[in-house]
């Protein structure tokens, strides 16, 4: 399973997500993002076979968030986990534009988001 | 007063549905057969067409799409036989508006004629709707219908269960219905339920307090509250557990809920769409789903076409994912050739429908690179095969006919070609099995960039062993 995992920054949550999604998914093929523009190159440059792509998008900022909307159209054929940077309902309806299968908050729980990962996995593979 | 047609070969039916018609007040004309049934409704405009079903030149349920698109769209009564009750759901299930059994009673007449024609006259009045549906492509009579249906959709808070095979756009018409509704300043929730694990449904659906179980750290507003004034979009709906269809079906009917560890009701108006590729009513049968929540669900129900049931719209969608994806590759667009126009059309079944569709657009586009023109060649080896198999037809008996079968004699240029290709299948297949699916090995054995293997892997449809 290919997955697009973007984090812009280097603190302990962007690496505590990376182990969680390997381990939820140890054969899954990760690559880390850290600008939305590396993220939209390597969208447009992957052809992906139908359905198998995971995109696991951590936003640190609402502005990021709203870069981020500009990939919905590379992203539709993606399943897509977004974490959310903040819990502000203004924040939630950006989210909810790129259609996520699932969110959370960075501040969130993030065993939910590894149950969620391997079960997305296990119905890929 | 309204026009009325009856189409049956027993000519005493037909005299005494028009003696009933028009002592109801309207104009009644008949046929005796199809031809001389359509020719009428052709040049006619008709409100209402009774149809038999078994007539000298063919069944009668043919017609009703041709009946439908006719300037005039009348609506359709069915004439069957007693007790065929076959006969019966396939002429609702073809568009039919209702159908009568015979031997033909006057009151089984006049309820449906007049039922019918009040219909007919509160559309009429409907103004017609500008739908945003910028993502739904095509014309054919099939997507129209269900467009009717959106639109009714979009104008009502009804709840609204969508149906159809895997890739025939549920989710884009569960957006749709948001975008053309009251609720399109809302948010539009979707809660992918095949995605959630069991115990995590509950808390994504209602929220939770903090402390409420372990690792509840926060208190989290559920997606029913998020999709408060706006719409809730069940994807999936099949895959909720059953001990959730319970207290779901309690959220729906009252819009009211308790978040995880809660001790206060919480209210939410949300809208409902739900959608499922899979058979709820044999799965409340088989009682895997619960049956009160089906009913509440199907309030409206949209069924989408599959593809292979609308070919008039593989010309549309290919122009439109052309677009989509020579823009995106920044190649320019690029005209299609009639015989990969036609391969299109009729030489696949489309099993991934418009999802599958757009894949092999998108492939064709990458493997043309920049030819001017979209040629059969461009498709993925395995498509072609299967365009060719389909085309054959039938297997031949003969050893000549299936040495034939099995050495197409085209140009030496086009066998070095499927050679080449399948050849390049066996190396793709080996080398996976060999770097046991570690991309970077692979890469690393074939020589080849991460994107490309992906291309060749896409395009040879080879995917990880379950």
């Amino acid at each position: 399973m290919r997955v697009f995992y973007f984090a812009s920054g280097s603190d302990g949550l962007t690496r505590k997500l990376r182990d969680l999604i390997e381990s939820a998914a140890p054969d899954s093929d990760i690559t880390r993002y850290s600008s939305v523009e590396d993220l939209a190159a390597a969208l447009l440059r992957e052809v992906r076979p139908d359905g198998q792509g995971v995109a696991v998008l951590l936003c640190a900022s609402r502005a990021e968030l709203r870069k981020m909307l500009g990939l919905t159209s590379l992203l539709a054929d993606m399943t897509r986990i977004v974490i959310l940077p903040d819990r502000d309902a203004d924040t939630i309806s950006e989210g909810l534009k790129l259609l996520p299968n699932f969110f959370s908050y960075s501040d969130g729980n993030l065993a939910d988001i590894g149950a969620v990962f391997k079960k997305i996995s296990l119905k890929t593979t | 007063m309204a026009k009325i047609l009856v189409v049956d070969d027993d000519e005493m039916i037909c005299t005494l549905v028009a003696r009933i018609a028009k002592k109801m007040g309207h104009e009644a004309e008949y046929a005796l057969t199809i031809r001389e049934g359509l020719a009428k409704i052709h040049a006619g405009s008709f409100d209402i067409v009774f149809q038999d079903v078994r007539l000298p030149d063919g069944n009668g349920l043919r017609v009703i799409p041709e009946i439908a698109a006719s300037p005039a769209a009348p609506e359709i009564i069915i004439i069957t036989g007693e007790g065929d009750a076959d006969g019966a759901e396939l002429a609702i299930r073809s568009g039919a508006w209702a159908y009568i059994e015979k031997p033909l009673q006057v009151d089984a007449i006049k309820l449906p004629l007049s039922r019918a024609l009040q219909y007919r006259e509160e559309k009429k009045k409907q103004k017609p709707l500008l739908l945003k549906r910028e993502k739904i492509i095509g014309d054919s009579q099939p997507l129209n219908d269900c467009l009717n249906l959106m639109a009714q959709a979009a104008n009502s808070d009804a709840p609204t269960l969508i149906t159809g095979e895997t890739g025939t756009g549920k989710d884009l018409f569960a957006q749709a219905i948001h975008e053309n509704s009251r609720r399109c300043d809302g948010n539009f929730v979707v809660v992918d339920c095949a995605a959630l694990p069991a115990n995590l449904v509950e808390s994504t659906l209602f929220g939770h307090m903090k402390g409420a179980f372990t690792g509840a750290d926060k208190e989290t507003t559920g997606l029913v509250k998020i999709a408060d004034r706006g719409t809730l979009f069940l994807d999936e709906i099949g895959e909720l557990p059953l001990a959730v269809q319970g207290a779901f079906l309690r959220v729906l009917e009252e819009h009211r809920f308790r978040p995880v560890g809660g001790s206060r009701e919480m209210q939410s108006d949300f809208r409902l769409v739900a959608a499922t590729n899979r058979d709820l009513p044999q799965m409340a049968k088989e009682g895997k789903f619960r049956q009160d929540l089906l009913f509440r669900l199907q309030a409206i129900t949209i069924r989408l076409p599959p593809l292979r049931e609308r070919p008039g719209d593989i010309g549309p969608l290919a122009f439109f994912f052309m677009t989509r994806f020579c823009d995106r590759y920044k190649t320019g667009a690029k005209p299609f050739s009639l015989e990969l126009l036609e391969i299109l059309a009729t030489g696949h079944d489309w099993p991934g429908n418009v999802r599958e569709f757009a894949h092999v657009i998108e492939n064709i586009i990458t493997t043309a690179g920049a030819a001017p023109v979209l040629y059969p060649e461009h498709l993925p080896i395995a498509f072609r095969v299967q365009a060719a198999r389909h085309s054959v037809g039938q297997p031949k008996a003969s050893g000549q006919d299936e040495a034939k079968e099995n050495f197409p004699l085209g140009s030496l240029n086009d066998f070095r070609t499927r050679a080449m290709l399948e050849a390049e299948g066996h190396y793709l297949q080996n080398l996976m099995a060999h770097s046991r699916w570690d991309i970077k090995e692979a890469c690393r054995l074939a020589g080849l960039s991460r994107p490309r293997l992906y291309a060749l892997l896409q395009q040879h449809k080879i995917v990880r062993p379950g």
